[in-house]
């Protein structure tokens, strides 16, 4: 088990490479169309919705009813791309294996302290991996011993 | 005196987590301007939908109707996102128990 110091140096280490990654999601871009082309959304790493651009042609003719869904349709492309991509990088940055099976096979995972640091100031996830960072959050809440920080011959102790 | 504070924790915690889930549950609905319709987004700001008039439709290019929905959109999610923040912070005061 690691000491306290060690711990918040692992924490600053985590910190520091969730900062990293936060800043290589913001600066990717992902792009994608609508199925007839016509529409074309551009979303960063992290999600957010940065571009958008509508022929003319689509504003033409009996599907002009449909542009509504085919920019929903183009923008969740570009978002799915972008958790596509980025969810393998925060799985590697926590620790995980890329195919979750079940949510299991926490005890004994060598990195559960680390997972507290997972909102680092102004991080965003990407939409969709929210849920599976939280869930991780709770496991290792559950692996802390809060109710030791309470006991003052403790310090120095284990967390 | 633990078991208490305990207890209270736990309440504080359920406290957020609903307002969390609820949060991400209400769905929050931006008019786009210019008489265009609007965008809808779930309570996490994810996307949903966006409704457009035609007739208001008529009066734009692809470039001039491409930016009101960008800026739609994105107003819609800060909100939803801004609205969801806002209630958890509101059920973890209610949770105060000092």
């Amino acid at each position: 088990m690691s000491t306290p110091r060690s711990a918040i140096g692992d924490l600053e280490v985590v910190r520091r490479q969730a900062g990293e990654l936060d800043d290589r999601l913001a600066a990717a871009r992902h792009t994608s169309r609508s199925p007839d082309g016509l529409i074309t959304a551009v979303v960063t790493g992290q999600g957010t919705l940065i571009d958008l651009s509508i022929a003319d042609r689509a504003l033409e003719g009996p599907h002009v009813q449909t542009v509504g869904i085919r920019i929903v349709q183009a923008v969740t492309a570009a978002r799915d791309a972008a958790r596509a991509e980025a969810l393998p990088q925060l799985n590697a940055l926590f620790g995980k294996q890329p195919p979750p099976p079940v949510d299991g096979p926490a005890a004994g995972r060598p990195t559960a302290h680390h997972h507290d640091s997972v909102p680092s100031p102004g991080q965003q996830s990407p939409r969709g991996t929210r849920a599976s960072v939280s869930a991780d959050d709770e496991e290792s809440f559950e692996e802390l011993d809060f109710l030791s920080l309470d006991e003052p011959d403790e310090r120095g102790g284990h967390w | 005196m633990l078991y208490h504070l305990a207890k209270e924790i736990d309440a504080r915690v359920a406290a957020v987590e609903n307002a969390a889930t609820a949060g991400e549950a209400l769905p929050l609905v931006t008019d786009i301007g210019a008489g265009l319709g609007a965008v809808t987004v779930d309570g996490s700001g994810t996307l949903v939908s966006i409704d457009l008039d035609r007739d208001a439709m008529a009066t734009q290019t692809g470039a001039s109707l491409a930016g009101h929905v960008l800026r739609a959109v994105n107003r819609a999610e800060t909100a939803a996102s801004r609205r969801r923040e806002a209630m958890i912070a509101e059920a973890a005061k209610e949770g105060d128990f000092r």
